[in-house]
């Protein structure tokens, strides 16, 4: 989900696998970045649709990704949720850990 | 712009498991991403990846029955024709695989001429009956499935040992499989089911 918003519209699956290997520094199968997509859309988190195909796709189309507003909200709970979470650590208070 | 040949051979795999519309775009990004400079290693590795979780999310989709068969000749012909393509990467042994494939497309051309199967006796033995061994079931086709992957992971991982055992333990299946249908062709009464068992007299 933060991979298809820090990209914006030329979200779809190279770009969002590349988002994802530099970001975490590694590796990631395609067909692991497909599978989250799927569990997302089926959720109605994203949303999806066909564009354009080029030679080196062997002529197959894109598929574009987007967030949709119950997906943004979810993210913004989500972004809520951990800032609290960190809020409770005491360990990591003063730079000790 | 030039393209890049993708490997022929995983191309054709990724193809056989994931050829509805919905994958269309999973496999443009594929060759995108070959495009780019990746080597033939990540391209098996994605496609592998590709179809398992494809797999997944298909059987997670549609519930899988457990006691789903598929009838026995076309369950056969589907796992042998799987190892014999997966066997056909293991180039140091192209004798023993071109055998194996002639072989099987015999079988096949026998069995087509032969017609349906042999009359099994009508057995009383409370034991014996209630086994329906003309069919695959869920658990010997994962079980084919595992041979598949472990002679796809001989390839990718260059495991000299599996390698050089994996075609003619494929050789050997297949000569068993002739044998065990010839006998049952021409000994069908010693037979009380088509499993190995004979008949005790």
């Amino acid at each position: 989900m933060l991979a298809i918003i820090r990209i914006g519209d030329d979200a779809y699956g190279v770009s969002i696998s590349n988002e994802i290997e530099e970001t975490t520094g590694s590796e990631v199968l395609l067909g692991s970045v497909y599978d989250a997509l799927a569990r997302l859309e089926a959720k109605g988190l994203i949303e999806s649709s066909l564009g354009e195909a080029t030679p080196e796709r062997g002529g197959r189309a894109k598929r574009h990704f987007r967030t949709t507003p119950k997906g943004l909200r979810l993210v913004r709970e989500t972004q809520q949720s951990l800032v609290k979470l960190w809020k409770g650590l005491p360990q990591l208070k003063g730079g000790e850990a | 712009m030039r393209v890049r040949p993708a490997p022929p051979v995983a191309t054709w795999f990724l193809k056989l498991f994931c050829s509805g519309p919905e994958h269309e775009s999973a496999i443009g990004d594929l060759m995108e991403k070959f495009q780019q400079g990746h080597g033939h290693f990540w391209y098996w590795r994605q496609v592998i990846g590709l179809v398992v979780f494809g797999c997944y999310r298909n059987a997670g989709r549609r519930s899988l029955e457990l006691a789903k068969r598929i009838p026995l000749k076309e369950g056969a012909a589907l796992v042998l024709s799987l190892a014999v393509s997966s066997a056909l990467l293991l180039s140091a042994l192209w004798p023993l695989i071109l055998i194996t494939t002639i072989g099987g497309v015999v079988i096949a051309v026998l069995l087509s001429s032969f017609g349906g199967r042999a009359p099994i006796p009508d057995v009383r033995e409370p034991r014996i009956v209630g086994i329906d061994s003309s069919k695959i079931t869920v658990g010997g086709g994962a079980g084919a499935g595992l041979l598949i992957v472990l002679l796809l992971a001989s390839v990718l991982y260059e495991l000299p040992l599996l390698r050089v055992w994996a075609s003619p333990g494929l050789l050997l299946g297949v000569v068993f499989a002739a044998a065990l249908r010839f006998w049952r062709k021409f000994h069908p009464r010693d037979i009380t089911k088509d499993w190995i068992s004979i008949k005790p007299r």
